[in-house]
């Protein structure tokens, strides 16, 4: 009887995410491999050989490498900077949480009036005399990458503010009453101990960065496409097989970054 | 001191890249034009124009869209949450992982499977709110989780031992313990609904626009004015429910 | 080598008083323990010797030298914690070597094979943390601070995670280890009998305060204030017979 409400609970829970995330993407993949009804590659090919897809591939991954490698050394700096200090950590965590609550195209339609063509910065600029090519560097793939720093910013800080948290604070004294301090501290004892916390919060990053279009239909419209953008685009020009085909695309790269991420963070484990 | 600097600075810098957006898109609801580059005139037009019907359909859309998935959503969360902290079985973390999983795929992605497989109600409410409900589904079953699994197994056995039942000791003593993941599940899930676009951008019908849709929409038009006030109702209504649930959740057990 | 002052210590954090006014004196290879119930402000007490923390006012002499201002990592104070905090992701001899790297000492490898053999540890420089016993992670959290040679030693309820067999043993070889280093201690405990077999002297602590000082035979036969009788007396209303518990 026990074991009856346990496997109705289970099948009941596990139901759910094989109808609405497994199914529809295992059927999504599928479909990719069908066009006018037979079994072919032929929108792989199409993907393979066209400027415009590969471009937009290549634009996702750059940007959101780029957009990943700014912001884990700024990350870590402001967490290691503040995180002794109760009052100012909390008032990081609720600054850097701040854009959350906008949705993030809300919050590059802000950022095009502040930084944008005929915006605040370029006026003052255009009055200090200097011609920036920051008209146009909003839109562009370095404005994209700088609204992905702040919008994604409090993703990587926050829980890389639990990982400092859980380190024992008598191994910190410990290590200080042998006479380490300052950065030989934090290199030799703190940082072994945050790596994997650290690590799996740049690989969060990555993912959430690369899935994302809200920042790239806000800035990028008409100039930079990238893998998300392309699949919307498809869609709404009813080509859905190469719809189909982004989207396994999409998921290929999430699978193959998330395993290679998963070797890295197995050797980082054992040195806890 | 030089502590101190370095904290000001940091505190300084982020104030300023993330503060001001913030001003803007208010400032963006109570500007007629802004064609130049800074406002000259203020006015509250754009607030009147939500009145018309039009928007306030897309205002309770939107709200009627996060309601719904909300409640279906913390439902799961708690059920599911239930049989992770209290049951074992085979294949754990497999089924974690797949209830976890849609967070780290795209939007978009997770749109275009839906609308593949369930052909018959795209463009109603419910694709969209099912969009909703997968994307949001992982954060709150976290934060339930969490929640839930701190209650010690003794009290559970101590409840059963003392006669009660499992529903019954599900309603008396896990529910109320687990009320801190329940809340802060519920105003993620609020605030994340709202908010919700990649998903949204993709599921939604005719006459079911909510509020994200409807920023981008406006400004495809060129009026930034409505996307201003939507936004800063969207951030109202966040706001609000943070301090609610905060409040609710203050009172002690 | 060491004689250790402490003047007038009082510390606050937020509201609360955690010390008032502490005076005492560890004297020169001497092992004193701060016997006391939790929450009586022994382990602050502790820190504030350590360095870690610093008090609102008073003074601290090491030798006669106020050391008050200098910081932790300067002032070259030993500590064993409860749960021994060895460097997980360090093997055992980098542990031990620790110090002497920080330091840029000369003969690290000699010196740390010297301790290790005084601690009867060898053989365990190539294992980590997690794959040795609970008393060899003592031994070892032990090697790691007097390895450097520090002033004075400063053990946090070292034995309160041991079981019962275990914390006999324990006792016993801390006790020798301290007077083959001849180095001053400061020991802090909660448990009554621990406290009185292996001290030199005790001081009772409640509430911030010492309120009384001795050999541990004085606190135990010649208890002066109400509270250490109340307090030791809940030995005496267990035991009988003196022996059993060796008091010194």
């Amino acid at each position: 009887m026990e074991q009856y409400g346990k496997y109705l609970l289970l099948a009941l829970v596990g139901v759910i995410p094989i109808l609405l995330f497994i199914s529809p993407l295992f059927l999504v993949t599928i479909n990719s491999f069908f066009a006018g009804g037979n079994f072919t590659v032929e929108n792989y090919i199409k993907f393979l050989s066209s400027k415009m897809y590969l471009r937009s591939l290549q634009n996702s991954i750059l940007i959101t490498s780029i957009t990943t490698i700014v912001i884990a050394p700024i990350g870590l700096s402001i967490v290691v900077a503040t995180r002794k200090h109760e009052k100012v950590k909390r008032i990081v965590k609720l600054l850097t949480s701040l854009p959350l609550v906008f949705s993030s195209y809300v919050f590059c339609i802000a950022l095009i009036y502040i930084y944008g063509r005929t915006g605040i910065v370029n006026h003052i600029l255009s009055i200090a005399g200097l011609e920036f090519p920051i008209s146009n560097l909003l839109y562009s793939l370095t404005g994209i990458i700088f609204a992905n720093i702040l919008f994604f910013l409090p993703y990587f800080i926050v829980p890389l503010f639990s990982s400092f948290e859980e380190v024992n604070p008598n191994l910190e004294e410990v290590a200080e009453s042998l006479g380490s301090h300052g950065f030989h501290k934090f290199r030799r004892v703190i940082f072994p101990q945050i790596l994997y916390g650290l690590l799996t919060g740049v690989l969060i990053t990555f993912l959430l960065v690369f899935n994302q279009i809200s920042v790239i239909l806000a800035l990028g419209a008409g100039r930079t496409y990238t893998l998300t953008y392309q699949l919307f685009a498809q869609y709404e020009g009813f080509q859905y097989g190469m719809a189909n085909t982004i989207a396994v695309v999409s998921i290929a790269v999430t699978l193959l970054v998330t395993i290679i991420f998963q070797i890295v963070l197995k050797k980082s484990w054992s040195k806890k | 001191m030089r502590e101190k600097i370095i904290l000001m600075l940091v505190l300084l810098f982020l104030g300023v890249l993330i503060i001001l957006p913030l001003c803007v898109v208010f400032l963006l609801s109570i500007v007629p034009r802004w064609s130049s580059v800074f406002p000259t005139s203020f006015s509250f037009e754009w607030w009147l124009a939500i009145l018309k019907p039009k928007f306030t359909k897309v205002i309770l859309n939107t709200l009627l869209v996060t309601a719904v998935s909300t409640l279906i959503t913390v439902g799961y969360a708690i059920i599911a949450s239930y049989l992770f902290a209290f049951y074992d079985f085979r294949g754990k973390e497999i089924l974690s992982s797949l209830i976890l999983s849609p967070t780290y795929v795209a939007g978009v992605v997770l749109a275009l499977g839906l609308l593949t497989m369930y052909p018959l109600i795209r463009n109603t409410f419910w694709i969209l709110m099912l969009g909703h409900f997968v994307v949001i589904s992982p954060i709150v079953f976290r934060c339930v989780l969490s929640s839930m699994i701190k209650i010690p197994n003794n009290l559970i056995e101590a409840s059963y031992s003392l006669g009660s039942s499992k529903a019954n000791t599900f309603w008396r003593i896990v529910l109320p313990l687990s009320k801190q993941g329940i809340l802060s599940g519920t105003v993620l899930s609020i605030g994340t609904n709202i908010s919700e676009l990649s998903v949204s951008l993709l599921l939604y019908g005719a006459g079911w626009a909510t509020i994200p849709i409807q920023i981008y929409l406006e400004r495809g038009w060129g009026i930034l004015g409505i996307a201003g006030v939507l936004s800063t109702i969207l951030i109202l209504i966040t706001l609000t429910t943070v301090f609610c649930v905060d409040y609710l959740g203050g009172k002690k057990p | 080598m060491t004689e250790v002052r402490a003047e007038n210590l009082s510390k606050s954090f937020g509201d609360t008083h955690v010390t008032k006014n502490l005076n005492f004196t560890i004297k020169h290879q001497e092992f004193l323990t701060l016997l006391g119930a939790s929450g009586c402000g022994k382990t602050t007490t502790l820190r504030l010797v350590l360095g870690s923390i610093f008090p609102d006012s008073g003074r601290i002499y090491f030798n006669g030298e106020d050391v008050t201002d200098i910081p932790c990592y300067k002032r070259n104070v030993g500590i064993v914690y409860q749960d021994y905090a060895l460097f997980p992701h360090l093997n055992i001899y980098e542990n031990i070597a620790f110090g002497l790297k920080v330091k840029k000492e000369k003969n690290t490898e000699s010196k740390v094979k010297e301790i290790m053999e005084t601690l009867q540890i060898s053989g365990l420089e190539e294992r980590y943390p997690h794959q040795i016993s609970g008393g060899q992670q003592q031994r070892v959290a032990l090697a790691r601070t007097l390895v450097v040679r520090p002033k004075i030693l400063l053990l946090d309820e070292p034995l309160s995670n041991v079981d019962a067999k275990l914390r006999y043993e324990l006792r016993n070889e801390l006790k020798k280890i301290q007077r083959m280093m001849k180095i001053a201690t400061l020991y802090v405990t909660h448990d009554q009998e621990e406290a009185l077999t292996i001290s030199d002297r005790i001081a009772i602590m409640n509430n911030g305060r010492i309120i009384e000082v001795g050999k541990p035979r004085d606190i135990y036969f010649h208890p002066k204030e109400n509270y250490t009788k109340e307090f030791m007396g809940v030995i005496s209303k267990r035991l009988k017979n003196l022996e059993q518990i060796g008091i010194r």
